[in-house]
């Protein structure tokens, strides 16, 4: 796989380090939060893995849309690990999970607003100058709007302008955004800055209620993610797209084959953008 | 920056989360909002759940989560690691009163003999300089590994299936030490072995001075050294002394 790679999750490690080469993810993708300091049995998997694969990581406790002040020491971790192990992408969530000096582990909404914007935007320039990369900022998936004065893709797009921060598109959360909040999936992804797409994610959903998609990362992709995925495709540079798969892991095979489906989407289009270019 | 209303709506919605009250968020579903509950809640109770699983076994269900509920509503998780965020409900409990409140008295001790084990698996990985091993055990200055931890617990929470713990408060030692593999051990120590440890450890004694000191007039002092000596080199077999 070229442009293809998946979540690294402990429960998943044994059986990727266990690929061989033509069934291979291009690279993985870790949580540093996960990983950070951490020695012994799984420091020893982290650096077979490293020494296997390309890795992104995809941050959790950065918390860049909090009230709360911004935790330095953590930064400073975040930059040396991120160094320490080679890599050359950091994402994280458009949310917060941290609140009156407490972290909560999950990704609130941020209300959709212009202070927010700002707030964000000098938070994000001063992490993104400290760590001397741009950070690729992830349209995350919500279950309710908060005290909103504008539409998402506006505040997205204002704070990857304001701030200079890359995207991480993940398609999966457009699809479930879409669903829940009733909006149409391509009109929003063709108002979001996709020159800046650094990053993509797909990942599976599930419907609890007739009105309700959790975003689980515990289900295949559905066909409707997929093509959203294949008409966004063509839109965007070429950039590494990420299998999320966290919870309820069915047998490597299958993963596998998902792999390779996405992989075979992005070979089509990518080829073909560019032979028109 | 950020408007005051704009951050106190914020923290509301946090605070509505972990503590479940009912409270006004402008502009949101509120018929939505419980996932957010749910998901916090159940992130937060997985990783204490997983951490510890014996701490979890002695508790009812209604113990479980009423300290589960007042953790989340209460307390502030600081750690930014959530696999690491679970040693703070060793402090939290012990604040609590939860162990004269559920009439478990080695709640605590389950709590720290559990912890230690998951802080010595994950433990940074060290340099450690080439030692060389030495041969007179009895008056050298010696190194340990630094993946190791002595616990002193007033119950014996490593039988808890054996024997009636509650009941049998008293002095337990142990040594909880992770091997080359990864794998974490334990070992039961006495009062004498953890004292020889803690004063090895230190660096300023060595196995004879440790000795000296304890030793009584009674006591054979060649046999003491003996089964010091002997003490020493299992530690240095589990890979625990390392010169
Ligand atoms: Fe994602």
């Amino acid at each position: 796989m070229d442009n293809v790679g998946l979540g690294f999750r402990r429960d998943l490690s044994d059986e990727i380090l266990a690929l061989n080469y033509n069934e291979s993810p291009a690279f993985i993708e870790i949580a540093p939060e996960n990983w950070i300091d951490l020695g012994g049995y799984w420091g020893k998997i982290l650096k077979s893995a490293a020494e296997r694969f390309p890795i992104t990581s995809h941050g959790l406790s950065l918390s860049i849309g909090s009230p709360d002040p911004l935790d330095w020491d953590y930064i400073k971790k975040i930059k040396h690990f991120l160094n320490e192990n080679n890599i050359s992408i950091y994402s994280e969530h458009l949310s917060y999970s941290q609140s009156k000096n407490a972290h909560l582990y999950d990704l609130l909404p941020i209300p959709f607003r212009e202070d927010a914007v700002k707030h964000i935007s000098q938070r994000l320039r001063e992490v993104q100058d400290f760590l001397e990369m741009p950070i690729a900022l992830e349209n995350v998936s919500y279950y309710t709007p908060v005290a909103a004065e504008m539409d998402e893709a506006t505040f997205i797009s204002s704070i990857v302008q304001e701030s200079g921060c890359k995207l991480l598109l993940d398609v999966n959360n457009v699809f479930v955004n879409s669903f829940n909040h009733n909006y149409d999936p391509q009109e929003f992804i063709s108002k979001l800055p996709l020159s800046e797409v650094q990053y993509i994610h797909m990942a599976g959903h599930e419907k609890v209620e007739e009105d309700l998609i959790i975003d689980t990362h515990g289900q295949p992709i559905i066909s409707d993610v997929f093509e959203l995925f294949e008409w966004t495709l063509p839109q965007l540079n070429k950039v590494p797209v990420l299998l999320e798969r966290d919870f309820n892991f069915p047998e490597m095979a299958e993963i596998v084959q998902e792999l390779n489906t996405l992989e075979a989407i992005t070979q089509k289009s990518w080829t073909k953008t560019m032979k028109h270019a | 920056m950020l408007k005051n209303e704009t951050e106190n709506i914020q923290h509301q919605l946090a605070k509505h989360c972990r503590s479940n009250a009912d409270l006004p968020i402008p502009g949101a579903k509120h018929e939505r909002l419980h996932h957010y509950r749910r998901l916090i809640y159940t992130i937060i109770e997985d990783a204490i759940e997983s951490a510890y699983p014996i701490a979890r076994s002695i508790l009812s269900d209604n113990q479980w989560t009423e300290m589960i509920d007042t953790f989340v509503a209460e307390h502030n998780c600081q750690h930014p690691q959530l696999f690491r965020m679970p040693e703070e409900v060793i402090q939290f409990a012990i604040d609590k009163n939860y162990p004269l409140k559920f009439k478990i008295p080695h709640l605590i001790d389950v709590l720290q003999f559990e912890w230690a084990e998951i802080e010595i698996h994950s433990m940074k990985d060290e340099i450690i300089p080439e030692i060389t091993l030495v041969n007179d055990l009895l008056n050298a200055h010696l190194k340990f590994s630094p993946y190791c931890q002595l616990l002193a617990l007033d119950y014996p929470v490593h039988h808890l299936n054996k024997i009636d713990v509650a009941n049998s408060q008293g002095e337990y030692f142990m040594l909880v030490y992770r091997e080359e593999s990864g794998t974490v051990q334990y070992l039961e120590l006495t009062a004498l072995t953890h004292y020889v440890i803690v004063e090895l450890s230190s660096g300023s004694s060595t196995l004879k001075n440790a000795l000296d000191r304890v030793i009584s007039e009674e006591e054979n002092q060649t046999e003491l050294y003996k089964l010091g000596v002997l003490f020493l080199k299992d530690l240095r077999a589990k890979g625990v002394l390392l010169s």
